[in-house]
């Protein structure tokens, strides 16, 4: 086993183990991730970088619980995120994990404030909490002025550094973020990659970079090669 | 108040909604025209009911109990002898009438009433005293009469004014001694005469129509062995009920009209929020990313849907309030010709029917929705499914979907057809062979679209083919909710077909007889005079004569018409038997009776059974000497020969002639009659042909109601259509513009989607015709059986089986109109720029 990829902190957030997955498209099996091992500190950056279809997103799905392996497990916090049911698998990544998407996913039909308000309504924190935790995330992307517009009004670098604010909102201890940059053009992304470390950084959240570009993974604490099914350093 | 998701949840799902404005305005409208129709129609049936029971009641006073006769009067000296004995409870004669007043439409009700018998019972006379009503002018007066204020400026009278009653081509006038305040709708109707007047009018000399009486339980049994036969006590508010009660099933056949309405806006919104739902599932999986559970997710369709049924059953009661006005008089209009006379001024709303209404609308809506909700819930965390996986799994379900629809189908089919039981069987079952076919028309339109695949189309009419398959989810519960609509049409209009048809050819039948002859009197079978029956005999153009009489007597708390007849061998062949032995007129002959199917079916006494009849002498059994079709009434009547009538009724009059001419010479003897027989009286003398038209003019009045109701579902079923296609249109926005800028004109955008369009309707046509079919099976041989109690034949012309399947196409092009438009007319240079 590539010891690179084993966090050496002692303060681990995040431990994978065995995670294999497959899938069946047109009757043919593909294996996607074979037998890999990840492992994450408090507060650490790791980027992963891959040829596209090598399996990226699907191990991202598969460490928050979106998606579940054929074998192996993930461990978050102490808690197995794979031995709970569906419904406290929700409750879970509501509690702990935030995301930041290539297409940026924002709600549509809430404003950017709604959007960062939600995560927060949905883990019952008080309205007075909510609008103080929210003006603060506005003020930190230097969003505040937009703060009522809606997403399909805001320039795609807007969208992301809503996105990333969204994402932190709840201050989970772990972030993913797919090809954050990918929808970008060469500016605005380094814009927002800059928001994304500072924030994550700043919430000492620890987070899993998926992307293609060089220069957001040299922005990360480490950089590991997803290749044939497995995690390998960079 | 407490949302049960967060706040935000629910503002981003109502947001969705009205961003698809035009997707939740059509879900709103089938809400709100279901809504609509059901609540007008109990609203209808309601206010007729109240109108009577109020005008009932207004006349009842605070009588609780009333002496009926059987043959519908009693004798003026039954009163006397009773309030002669000791001890009497208190007792008030009446007569009670209706009359044609000159210029006035409708016909009032005359009732009479005896100054010093009142007190007690109404303060109508009192109140009149009271406002200056001289007691001794009252009873001097020749004419005299006392209307309320409500009334009075109904006929445009005032005190002093005269109204102009026309009896047997004499007129005779009625002058406004005083009135009472009183503007209640259930007074409008009612002039008040004095007894003797009544009788006069009415030509109930020395006859009572009832005696009212406030008993308790203690004096109900003064009258134990004090009433003579044929005279019984009866319940005075049992009996409003007992009247009311006749149209029930009238009513019931409306309501399961107007339900039909609303199952097809339940399709509309199950339509809508199913859009809903698909078109917003990558949303719905960002949501589930970010940690809303999947039962928060139903929760948030669950809550869009409320807002829209609370909103669609609002704007539902007020349309429906709307509708119901116009309804109430049509429905009035039949029940009076069929069941009771009733007098409606306006729709009386009722805060039940408006509960109902409410929770018919909220409840339909959301058990409409429980399908969509749950698929949301089921939304994977960033789903990534495609249309196209969608599609192919709706796809899987279209073959389950059918088998299960098929079973339904055919398990409503069996429950209506098979399971003895009520009319509200009859409807379930009903209801479940359109819900099963519903379900199976997604399967036909699969069928069609693989049929047409293998024709050499047009290359747009091929994509339109194909295409239909794409959007399979939402187009086939589109296709379904208008099969319904097209299906229940149908169904409801064979069933009139075989109706009509059955009515028209017992109308040739029994009207067998050239020449009917009658008394012309606003009082039905009104006597006519003795001479008349020996001059119309001897008339030299007159081959042979029959004649009729008919009096009213109440069984099991229902109106049944005696008509005891004398037949000439031509009017008996006008009979159609059931079951017929050959040996059914000898046994009438030999006292026994003909009973009407109704009656046969109401109370199950066939041929060679026997029937218990109130007469004037006493209750008295008849043989059966055969069951007769008869659609005249639902109530029954019996035919019994006219001497025993005779015998038994103390009666020797005759009120109807039928003639036959000799050697067929009609117009000679028409000529002859009108000559001859008219100095005798005043009379109605019709052709056969006549009354055989006007009896049918009354049938398709009857059925007014119901073709109001069609062309209704049929509205609802066409917003269907336009609610699918307006939803495929919205998704579809990109790939239109990437056919127009491949450079696909305008014009073939529209026919692209008004073949698909088109498809639809066919499809939905051609599923309607054997469900259509099915279903007028079911409403002729068992509905309207066990409703009613009249069997006919089934008769399904091509006629409306060809109209179903244009009206299917038609609507579903006329629906198809304006996304055509709008599709075409959109530019589409913003749908290429916009994200995928």
């Amino acid at each position: 086993m590539p010891t690179e990829i084993l966090s050496s902190s002692a303060d681990a957030l995040l431990s994978a183990r065995g995670l294999r997955k497959a899938y069946v498209s047109g009757g043919t099996r593909q294996l996607v991730l074979d037998d890999l091992d990840l492992d994450l500190a408090r507060g650490e950056i790791v980027a992963v970088i891959g040829a596209s279809g090598s399996g990226k997103t699907s191990l991202l799905n598969l460490l928050c619980g979106i998606d579940s392996p054929d074998a192996g497990d993930v461990v978050i916090d102490g808690i197995d995120v794979h031995a709970r049911r569906e419904p406290d698998k929700t409750l879970f990544r509501r509690r702990h994990v935030g995301f930041v998407f290539q297409f940026f996913n924002l709600i549509p039909t809430l404003t950017v404030r709604e959007n960062l308000a939600l995560p927060l309504e949905l883990l019952g924190r008080p309205q007075a909490e909510i609008a103080m935790r929210v003006s603060g995330l506005l003020d930190g992307i230097a969003l505040a002025h937009i703060a009522e517009r809606f997403p399909d009004t805001l320039s795609g670098g807007e969208q992301q550094r809503v996105a990333v604010a969204r994402a932190l909102a709840h201050t989970p201890s772990l972030l993913l973020a797919d090809e954050p940059t990918g929808n970008l053009d060469t500016h605005t992304a380094g814009n927002v990659t800059a928001l994304l470390i500072d924030m994550t950084r700043a919430h000492r959240a620890a987070m899993v970079i998926v992307t293609h570009s060089p220069a957001v993974a040299a922005c990360a604490d480490r950089q590991l090669r997803l290749a044939d099914g497995r995690l390998v350093g960079v | 108040m407490r949302l049960p998701i967060p706040k935000l949840l629910f503002l981003a799902g109502l947001r969705h909604l009205l961003r698809q404005r035009s997707q939740a305005l059509l879900a709103l409208t089938g809400v709100t025209l279901g809504v609509a129709v059901v609540l007008a129609i109990d609203l209808a049936n309601q206010s007729a009911r109240e109108a009577f029971a109020d005008s009932a009641a207004a006349l009842r006073g605070t009588a609780t109990h009333r002496l009926v006769g059987a043959t519908g009067t009693l004798p003026q000296q039954l009163y006397v002898d009773l309030f002669r004995q000791p001890g009497h409870p208190p007792m008030a004669p009446v007569i009670s009438a209706r009359v044609v007043l000159d210029g006035i439409p409708g016909r009032p009700q005359l009732v009479g009433l005896d100054l010093f018998a009142e007190r007690g019972f109404r303060t109508t006379l009192e109140r009149a005293v009271d406002t200056g009503l001289s007691a001794s002018d009252w009873l001097t007066t020749p004419g005299a009469v006392v209307v309320s204020t409500g009334a009075a400026a109904r006929l445009g009278v005032d005190v002093g004014g005269t109204l102009t009653l026309r009896r047997r081509g004499t007129a005779q006038t009625l002058q406004v001694a005083a009135l009472y305040p009183d503007h209640r709708l259930a007074t409008r109707d009612l002039l008040i005469v004095d007894i003797a007047t009544a009788q006069a009018i009415t030509g109930l000399d020395g006859r009572l129509s009832h005696i009212d009486l406030i008993l308790d339980d203690a004096a109900r049994h003064w009258f134990d062995a004090r009433l003579p036969p044929g005279v019984s006590l009866v319940d005075a508010r049992r009996e409003i009920d007992g009247i009311t009660g006749m149209s029930a099933a009238f009513e019931l056949n409306l309501t399961a009209m107007s339900l039909l309405a609303l199952l097809v806006g339940m399709f509309l919104i199950f339509n809508a929020m199913s859009f809903t739902v698909v078109q917003r599932r990558n949303v719905l999986g960002r949501l589930r990313a970010l940690g809303v559970t999947a039962s928060q997710l139903q929760v948030q369709v669950l809550t869009e849907a409320l807002v829209l049924a609370l909103l669609g059953t609002l704007l539902g009661a007020l349309l429906g309030l709307w509708l119901g006005q116009g309804l109430t008089a049509i429905v009035a209009s039949t029940i009076s010709s069929l069941y009771y006379e009733v007098t409606v001024d306006g729709v009386h709303i009722a805060a039940g029917s408006l509960v109902k209404a409410a929770v018919l609308g909220t409840g339909g809506t959301l058990l409409a929705v429980l399908a969509p909700a749950r698929r949301a819930a089921a939304t994977p965390p960033l789903t990534t499914l495609s249309r196209s996986a969608l599609e192919a799994s709706a796809a899987r379900l279209v073959g389950s979907t059918a088998a299960f629809g098929a079973l339904l189908a055919t398990g409503g089919l069996l429950l209506a057809l098979r399971v003895p039981g009520g009319v509200v069987l009859g409807f379930a079952g009903l209801f479940a062979l359109l819900l099963g076919a519903a379900m199976a028309t997604p399967q036909a339109l699969q069928g069609v679209r693989r049929l047409l695949h293998l024709l050499p189309l047009p290359r747009t009419a091929r994509m339109a083919v194909r295409d239909t398959g794409r959007h399979l989810s939402r187009l086939a519960t589109a296709s379904a909710a208008l099969m319904v609509a097209l299906a229940a049409s149908l169904g409801v209009a064979v069933m009139i077909d075989s109706m009509r048809s059955s009515v028209d050819a017992w109308l040739g039948d029994l009207l067998a007889a050239d020449l009917y002859v009658a008394a012309r009197d606003d009082q039905d079978h009104a006597p006519l005079p003795p001479a008349l029956t020996r001059l119309a005999a001897e008339l030299p153009q007159t081959a042979a004569i029959s004649r009729y009489r008919s009096v009213h007597v109440a069984m099991g708390g229902r109106p049944l018409r005696v008509v005891a007849a004398e037949l000439a061998a031509p009017s008996r062949r006008g009979f159609r038997l059931l079951d017929d032995d050959g040996d059914s007129w000898a046994r009438f002959d030999d006292g026994g009776v003909l009973v009407s199917e109704p009656l046969a079916h109401r109370t199950g006494v066939g041929t060679g059974g026997t029937l218990t009849l109130p007469t004037p002498d006493g209750p008295q059994a008849f043989r059966v000497a055969a069951v007769f079709q008869d659609y005249a009434s639902e109530h029954g009547r019996v035919f019994m020969p006219l001497a025993d009538y005779r015998r038994l009724w103390h009666d020797p009059d005759v009120d109807t002639l039928a003639l036959f001419a000799r050697a067929g010479d009609v117009a000679a003897l028409h000529a002859a009659a009108v000559a001859q027989l008219s100095e005798v009286d005043d009379l109605i003398i019709t052709a056969a042909a006549e009354i055989r038209t006007e009896s049918l003019r009354i049938f398709d009045r009857t059925f007014r109601i119901t073709e109001v109701l069609r062309y209704l579902l049929l509205l609802v079923a066409v917003i269907g259509i336009l609610s699918a296609l307006m939803a495929i249109q919205l998704d579809r926005r990109r790939e239109y513009a990437v056919l127009r800028a491949l450079g696909m004109t305008r014009a073939q955008i529209s026919r692209l989607i008004l073949a698909q369009s088109g498809l639809l309707g066919l499809v939905a046509g051609l599923a309607a015709v054997p469900t259509g079919l099915l279903a007028a099976w079911v409403l002729t041989d068992v509905i309207q059986l066990r409703a009613f109690g009249w069997s006919m034949r089934f008769v399904a012309s091509p006629g409306p089986l060809l109209l179903t399947v244009m009206l299917g196409v038609l609507a579903a092009l006329a629906a198809g109109l304006y996304p055509a438009w709008r599709s075409a007319r959109e530019d589409p240079a913003p749908q290429l720029r916009e994200e995928a």
